[in-house]
């Protein structure tokens, strides 16, 4: 009996591991003030800059101009932040050796990185609902239509797709400078390519073909799709399963070029 | 008698300190001294100045004193000498032989706070480096053949904007109407100004001065420029150089015109881009002349400084003025004998300055008016020209509101701070006492107490002839050591001994080349989790969750070690950090982060634990309080691997020692035994100002005296003898004795290693501390 309560008190003393790490995530993350600001507010400027620029025009495809630029500016910021967010804490906790110090624990990579994914998957979401919530202002005037939750399912997969590209980042970089440089070559080119500032439509054929290589697009393309209402279960499983397609595909250079240490 | 002892020292002047030419302030001569290794710059009078300048080891004090008196006219006594002596050796300027030790906040000056909007970033890790790149890169510009041309090239350009300044006005002012294109052309200016920063770090390199740092400054989120440090300027012997210096920023945005003038004077006039490289061109020059006026803080102000060499001209012209009214007004009497006190040449330069500001300021606000009333909308009406003065008067309105405020609430907050009860104040610098620490006081406690204790039976690391080399570096070559279970075991080397591998290797990080590993009778390697619980390693970077607070910090690593709360509270409150736990960890300051790196390795209450120079950031108090929390865990029958630097911390708490050189175990034993084994002389130290060299040499017993750092040194063997002979010269409690000690044993084993090695244990300064037994 006394055994019993003892065990019982023992193992509600101990905290899971994957738990505590999300918590530990999570407050790094809201306490780094610049990024909280970069992350939501950034997205927001190129809202109204884009907003302001194209209001009350309408494009071939038949939306809205809001509805192409909405999608794509939340997509390419939710994308830059799963991106940034992973690759910057990778490099610094190789760096400051935080990743030798998990080695020596018993605790398991996955569970690291799974708590990784929450806080960005949180992260992810929590800028789309304030994105929206100022998008559907009747001043840029979005629409949205009743089938949004499907724009959940796509928002997890894109997170992880961008924070696979992330590790990726941050296992090639070692300084912030390189983390910085690598991540924006990466995602300046892809935001312009995919079609995130302005409708895709607008883009050369060739480019909007060629742009079904890039992850961004089929975040962008399903984003577009949920909030227009006229996504179909085929087009959403589509883009669901390139974004799932870019996460193994990076998922596995990751691992590939994983280092615990700089000093090898 | 003391008086002969005091003036026949010969103290040198440490090597390398810089010492400045002669430069005013005010109307005070002083020099610029700077020791290179501390990074502390200080201001020292003519008369020091003497004095220093003649410390070089092979005159004494009573010959400097001579010279001194035959120039000053006064002589300098005994009272002074010591001070003067005191002040130089706080200052670690004299050549004692010992390692100076870098001054927290000198080097690296308390930067203000770095924001949003306000702050600096630094851009390139490694600024000397990069200069020494740019500076092969442009050698071939430091050839008169090229650079005699190029500054012709600079000069011409102010001329050539002079004569076509009509038409490079007018595209200026058709420039303000497309703002798009004037953005461009700040932006190219922008780069110019950074080429500036450049030019000034580059032109210092040349004359061999260091670039301390290159990186981004914002001010108040409008402005952000690139900047470039470069140190100790005022040390070059040459005004002309110094000049040279300051004046470079301005040459290169001059040069970076050159390009772009054919071009704007072959386009045709209906060229759309004409008015943007008017602008540039106009302004760009603009921008270069206008550094070059003598206002703080542009680079003309400088350039005044270095050329009439006065530091701190603005500064000290205020001051001028203020006595010089002072004493035109006849009332205070102290202000004419402060105004006598400045030679002619002096009252020109203040007064001149003084008048030089007062007109550029007018003019400036003359202008500032003329292009108000210019620009500005007629239905503003005919006030425009005042605006800038309104502007003036409104923001010294302002300035005197924010200085009052803060004035009130700083009073407001004392009356707090007086309000509070003084037991309120918990002092929270200090390092507190560890809980776990027994009743006897660590001091007291020697290690032999200990060692009579049980000792669990068994081993807990073996190493049999383990190598590891990285390409052609052996960094471990054959090791074989073995440390039983419970032992306190001290690993010392210099740097780049193959410590780190040593302990990566036993804890599995790393694979050896050759021989085997076991730890607790398993081997380490591939990563052996069950092993890895048992073990604790201390991190030489001090890894921490980035921005959480200490406790949140220690409350993750236990819950990855599947350890609960109570073991990180433990841990936190044995390293005696307990009122520190809602501190960032960021925020720590070195030595509480060495404790917090050492809870971690704790956290899990491992049974080996690796430290690595756990007390190195730690000050004495702490670092003894520390000695007691590790000699606990040792009471416990942990095993603990510790390597350090501190070699009387080995001494004291190590069971054995292992001195490790060039990746080989040169020396494995007791502290005690290794002592014993270099047979050394004792070291007794007496003030110089107490006993002359010659004195003691006449000691019988003394076999070798020294003079170091202001103390007469002799080493003997028969330490009790020579102290009864020295008790009948001078004050026994003035006296220091320092026995052969661990360092004595290391020293030597380390610098009879293999060339490899022997060249990176030389290399290494190896902390100077005596174990002193009383005084």
């Amino acid at each position: 009996m006394t055994t019993t309560t003892a065990k019982a008190a023992g193992t509600a003393a101990v905290p899971s591991a994957y738990a505590t790490l999300t918590r530990a995530t999570f407050l790094a993350s809201v306490r780094d003030r610049t990024t909280v600001f970069f992350t939501f507010a950034f997205p927001l400027v190129f809202l109204v800059v884009f907003g302001l620029l194209f209001r009350g025009q309408s494009v071939d495809g038949g939306l809205p101009y809001i509805n192409y630029v909405a999608p794509g500016v939340l997509s390419w910021g939710v994308g830059n932040a799963a991106l940034f967010g992973p690759a910057f804490a990778l490099m610094h906790w190789r760096r400051d050796d935080i990743l030798r110090l998990i080695w020596r624990t018993p605790t398991p990579l996955p569970t690291v990185l799974g708590s990784r994914f929450v806080v960005a998957v949180v992260v992810g979401l929590s800028q789309a609902v304030l994105f929206t919530a100022v998008a559907l202002l009747p001043f840029f005037g979005l629409h949205l239509d009743g089938s949004w939750p499907l724009a959940l399912p796509l928002l997890v997969f894109g997170v992880a797709a961008f924070l696979a590209m992330g590790l990726v980042v941050g296992s090639l970089a070692d300084t912030p400078e390189a983390v910085a440089a690598i991540a924006n070559c990466v995602m300046v080119p892809m935001a312009f390519l995919s079609g995130s500032f302005y409708p895709a439509d607008l883009l050369p054929g060739w480019i909007r073909t060629a742009s079904w290589v890039l992850p961004l697009r089929y975040l962008d393309d399903g984003l577009t799709d949920v909030l227009a209402g006229r996504a179909s279960f085929g087009s959403l499983a589509l883009d669901c399963g390139g974004l799932a397609a870019f996460t193994v595909v990076f998922g596995l250079i990751a691992a590939r070029i994983f280092r615990w240490s700089n000093r090898t | 008698m003391t008086t002969g002892g005091l003036l026949d020292l010969r103290p040198a002047l440490r090597p390398g300190i810089l010492v400045g030419p002669a430069l005013t302030r005010g109307p005070a001569v002083v020099h610029l001294l700077k020791d290179p290794v501390t990074g502390v710059r200080m201001e020292v009078g003519a008369k020091e100045h003497f004095i220093i300048t003649r410390l070089d080891g092979s005159r004494s004090l009573a010959d400097i004193g001579t010279e001194y008196a035959a120039c000053f006219g006064a002589r300098l006594g005994d009272a002074q000498w010591q001070q003067m002596l005191r002040l130089l050796s706080t200052r670690q300027l004299l050549d004692g032989g010992r390692p100076v030790t870098a001054v927290p906040g000198g080097a690296d000056r308390d930067a203000p706070a770095s924001g949003w909007f306000s702050g600096t970033t630094r851009m390139v890790a490694d600024a000397p480096a990069l200069m020494d790149r740019l500076h092969e890169a442009t050698a071939f510009a430091r050839r008169p053949g090229v650079l005699v041309p190029l500054l012709a090239a600079a000069a011409a350009v102010p001329v050539a904007v002079a004569v076509e300044f009509g038409e490079l006005a007018d595209q200026t002012g058709r420039l303000y109407h497309q703002p798009v294109t004037l953005a461009a052309v700040g932006c190219v200016l922008w780069i110019s100004l950074g080429l500036h920063e450049l030019a000034h770090g580059l032109v210092a390199r040349a004359y061999g001065l260091r670039v301390g740092e290159i990186g981004l400054r914002r001010v108040w989120g409008l402005l952000t420029y690139l900047y470039c440090e470069v140190e100790d300027v005022q040390f070059l012997d040459r005004r002309g150089r110094q000049v040279a210096v300051a004046a470079a920023g301005a040459v290169m945005n001059l040069l970076f015109l050159l390009p772009f003038w054919p071009v704007w004077a072959l386009l045709p006039d209906s060229a759309q881009a004409l008015p943007a490289l008017g602008g540039l061109l106009l302004l760009g020059t603009a921008m270069a002349l206008l550094n070059l006026l003598p206002l703080p803080p542009l680079d003309g102000y400088k350039i005044l400084g270095y050329v009439l060499g006065t530091l701190r001209l603005a500064t000290e012209s205020r001051t001028f003025l203020t006595v010089a009214a002072g004493s035109l007004r006849g009332a205070d009497g102290g202000a004419r004998t402060r105004l006598r006190r400045y030679p002619a040449r002096l009252r020109l330069i203040h007064g001149g300055f003084a008048l030089g500001c007062a007109v550029a300021a007018l003019a400036v606000l003359a202008g500032a008016g003329l292009l108000c009333r210019a620009t500005l909308p007629e239905r503003y009406g005919s006030w425009t020209p005042y605006l800038p003065l309104a502007a003036i008067a409104a923001a010294l309105a302002l300035r005197v509101l924010g200085l009052r405020a803060a004035a009130t609430r700083a009073r407001a907050a004392a009356r707090k701070a007086a309000r509070q009860p003084p037991a309120a104040e918990r002092p929270t610098s200090q390092p507190t006492v560890p809980a776990r620490q027994s009743g006897t006081p660590p001091q007291q406690r020697e290690k032999g107490d200990m060692t009579t204790q049980p000792r669990p039976a068994g081993t807990a690391i073996v190493l049999d002839g383990v190598s590891k080399r990285y390409g052609e570096v052996h960094a471990l070559d054959d090791v074989t050591l073995t440390v039983g279970q419970g032992e306190f075991f001290g690993v010392l080397g210099p740097n780049g001994a193959g410590k780190t591998t040593l302990v990566e290797i036993v804890e599995g990080m790393r694979k050896a080349d050759s021989g085997t590993v076991t730890v607790f009778g398993v081997s380490p390697w591939p990563r052996n989790t069950a092993l890895l619980r048992r073990i604790g390693v201390q991190t030489q970077t001090s890894a921490f969750f980035t921005r959480l607070t200490a406790w949140e910090h220690l409350e993750t690593v236990a819950a990855l070690q599947g350890a609960d709360r109570a073991a990180a509270r433990d841990a936190l409150e044995l390293v005696g950090l307990a009122d520190k736990e809602r501190s960032r960890v960021d925020d720590l300051s070195g030595g509480q982060r060495q404790r917090l790196a050492l809870a971690t390795a704790l956290v899990h209450r491992p049974d080996l634990i690796f430290l690595d120079e756990p007390t190195a950031a730690l000050d004495p108090e702490a670092r003894r309080s520390l000695w007691s929390v590790l000699r606990d865990l040792r009471g416990e029958g942990r095993t603990i691997v510790y390597t350090t630097h501190y070699l009387d911390e080995a001494e004291a708490l190590c069971d054995r020692v292992a001195i490790i050189a060039g990746g080989k175990v040169v020396a494995l034993d007791s502290p005690g035994a290794l002592v014993r084994s270099m047979a050394a002389p004792a070291r007794l130290l007496v003030p110089a100002d107490r006993i002359t060299v010659e004195q003691a040499r006449a000691v019988e017993g003394a076999e070798r005296v020294v003079l170091e750092g202001g103390e007469v040194v002799i080493e003997t063997r028969h330490a009790n003898k020579v102290l009864i002979e020295l008790g009948a010269l001078v004050d026994m409690d003035a006296i220091q004795t320092r026995t052969a000690t661990l360092e004595d044993a290391y020293l030597r084993l380390t610098a009879a290693t293999p060339p490899g090695a022997a060249e990176t244990a030389g290399a290494v300064g190896v902390p100077a501390l005596g174990k002193e037994r009383g005084r």
